[in-house]
């Protein structure tokens, strides 16, 4: 199982500029023979939209996304987009596989401190669902979502062995670390725990001088970073999964078999 | 040691800082930065970062004295260019700066060097639009929190890769990029004129400013707060009171709302629109 994350600098607004973006790396994807290429959060339109919001939303059964559901029958996507709902807009990702979109995700905790103002302008999604892809049991988080350990204990509780992160993280550090290294331990501690991959993309480029850090990666089951991309700079990172290491990890560590919930 | 928490990571700020200017520049569809090198050493450092950025082939450093400009400032400025191998163009001011300092029989220092200060600018922006370059502004965090500048002078620009760097950052990272010692040593000096010196005009040191800051505005203790880490009482609140005055300085004018989508109120795009 091979798996290209993508990440890239978007163009604020402008969702045609993007999409030829995602097509071209899409494409490269599929020449690696990947199975599976993921973009970060927003990737369709940039991340501080404020009042574009609106005008670059789409709707599920969009025209536009016919394009992937073609692709999809070569290799899975999952992107950001601006999701229009019956007329509120969602902060949404995509899954697209085998001709559908398999999945869509609303992003469910919108930051509305510090510099961010999601909950302003994006309706919350209502849940967390795992759903089944070529690879196994998969839930998508949307920036946010992870930090919450109700996220991450719903993921957990329906046994994902993938977690798909698309993520549009700002940099910023001060005397006690850096924005890049909370995403780390965030990820390791849920991987340790439910003996599952973590798969992190994370955007890069400026907005207004606001600076997404890139640094994508994949978390092993152990909790380690099995690899990573650059900071600041657009990478396409493929990686090598091996899948039966989720097995082995949950034997070492079989946290979520004490839980009390069905294990199917 | 207090100062140790506004110690940074010189590899990957320095990197972040190259990424941002070059990025937010290329974006525009423009590949060029003017930047008035003073011998300071916060546009002596923008210079290397933009240098590292863009090219020194399209790094442009206008040294923009006045006839009272201190020789060593001038000197230090073209070690900048030496190092660097940037551009460089001397661009004196005295003359459109006299022709309107006369029409006045009598004008205060501060007058004066905002008078300077807004030559510069103009001087900054003009040469922008000959090289088809964008201003790179060279304003730390410590002066635009004091609003120790001069609105639409030395604090105009398009884009300012350090204004978010405290004045004892701006020195690490000086030293990291191999910004000459002669300009690391130096008192700060904003040279408006002979003999200034930023500290002594202030009345404080700027590591004192930058930690009172930093505790206040980056890590939001409160003035008493900052008061039991050891620091006098009237100064941490004389600062306080000038981040608040100064508050005007760091933002666009105001615009009487009267339509239901105002500018800036609820007309809400960032620059990068479209970019």
């Amino acid at each position: 199982m091979r798996i290209a994350l993508c990440q890239i600098d978007t163009i604020l607004g402008d969702v045609g500029k993007n999409l030829a973006k995602i097509n071209h790396y899409t494409d490269k994807a599929v020449y690696e023979n990947c199975d599976l290429v993921i973009f970060p959060e927003l990737a369709l339109t940039g991340y501080s939209l404020r009042d574009l919001t609106d005008s670059v939303a789409l709707k599920t059964d969009s025209e536009l996304f016919k394009q992937f559901k073609t692709k999809s029958r070569e290799i899975d996507i999952a992107l950001g987009y601006v999701e229009n709902g019956n007329g509120y807009f969602f902060n949404s990702g995509a899954y697209f596989s085998n001709g559908e979109i398999l999945h869509n995700h609303r992003k469910k905790f919108l930051p509305d401190y510090g510099m961010f103002e999601e909950g302003r302008y994006f309706a919350s999604g209502r849940s967390i669902e795992a759903f089944d892809t070529k690879f196994g049991k998969t839930a998508m988080f949307i920036c946010e979502d992870s930090f919450h350990i109700s996220s991450q204990n719903d993921a957990f509780k329906q046994g994902v062995n993938f977690l798909v992160i698309l993520s549009a993280s700002p940099f910023w550090m001060d005397h006690k670390g850096m924005k890049p290294q909370l995403w780390k331990s965030l990820c390791s501690n849920f991987s340790q725990f439910s003996s599952s991959y973590s798969i992190f993309v994370n955007r890069t480029g400026f907005e207004d001088g606001v600076g997404f850090f890139g640094g994508s990666f994949v978390m092993g089951p152990y909790g380690s970073i099995i690899k990573e991309a650059e900071l600041f700079k657009e990478e396409l990172l493929i990686i090598d999964f091996d899948e039966s290491l989720i097995e082995k990890a949950k034997i070492m560590m079989p946290i979520l078999k004490n839980e009390d919930i069905e294990i199917c | 040691m207090l100062i140790d928490k506004l110690k940074i990571d010189c590899n990957v700020v320095s990197k972040y800082l190259i990424e941002f200017v070059k990025q937010e520049i290329l974006k525009t569809g423009l590949k060029k930065a003017v930047i008035g090198l003073s011998g300071g050493i916060d546009s002596s450092l923008v210079a290397y970062i933009a240098k590292e950025a863009l090219g020194k082939e399209n790094v442009y450093g206008i040294l923009m004295p006045y006839k009272t400009s201190s020789k060593n400032s001038l000197e230090d400025a073209m070690k900048v260019v030496e190092e660097t191998k940037i551009n460089a163009k001397v661009f004196e001011i005295t003359e459109a700066a006299d022709s309107y300092i006369k029409k006045f029989d009598d004008i205060s220092n501060v007058r004066k060097g905002n008078v300077f200060a807004r030559l510069r600018m103009i001087t900054l922006f003009d040469h922008s639009s000959l090289y088809g370059a964008l201003v790179v502004g060279t304003s730390n965090k410590t002066e635009l929190l004091l609003g120790y500048g001069t609105w639409y002078g030395d604090m105009a620009s398009c884009l300012n890769p350090i204004g978010d760097l405290y004045k004892n950052q701006i020195y690490q990272l000086a030293k990291y990029f191999g910004v000459p010692e002669s300009i690391i040593s130096k008192k700060p000096s904003a040279d408006l004129w002979v003999g200034q010196s930023d500290e002594e005009e202030l009345g404080f040191s700027y590591d004192d400013a930058d930690l009172i800051l930093y505790h206040m505005y980056d890590l939001r203790y409160s003035a008493d707060e900052v008061v039991k880490l050891g620091f006098e009482k009237d100064l941490v609140y004389g600062i306080a009171e000038r981040v608040r005055k100064n508050q005007f300085k760091r933002l666009p004018p105001i615009i009487a709302k009267i339509s239901r989508r105002t500018i800036n109120v609820d007309f809400r795009y960032l620059r990068d629109w479209g970019l």
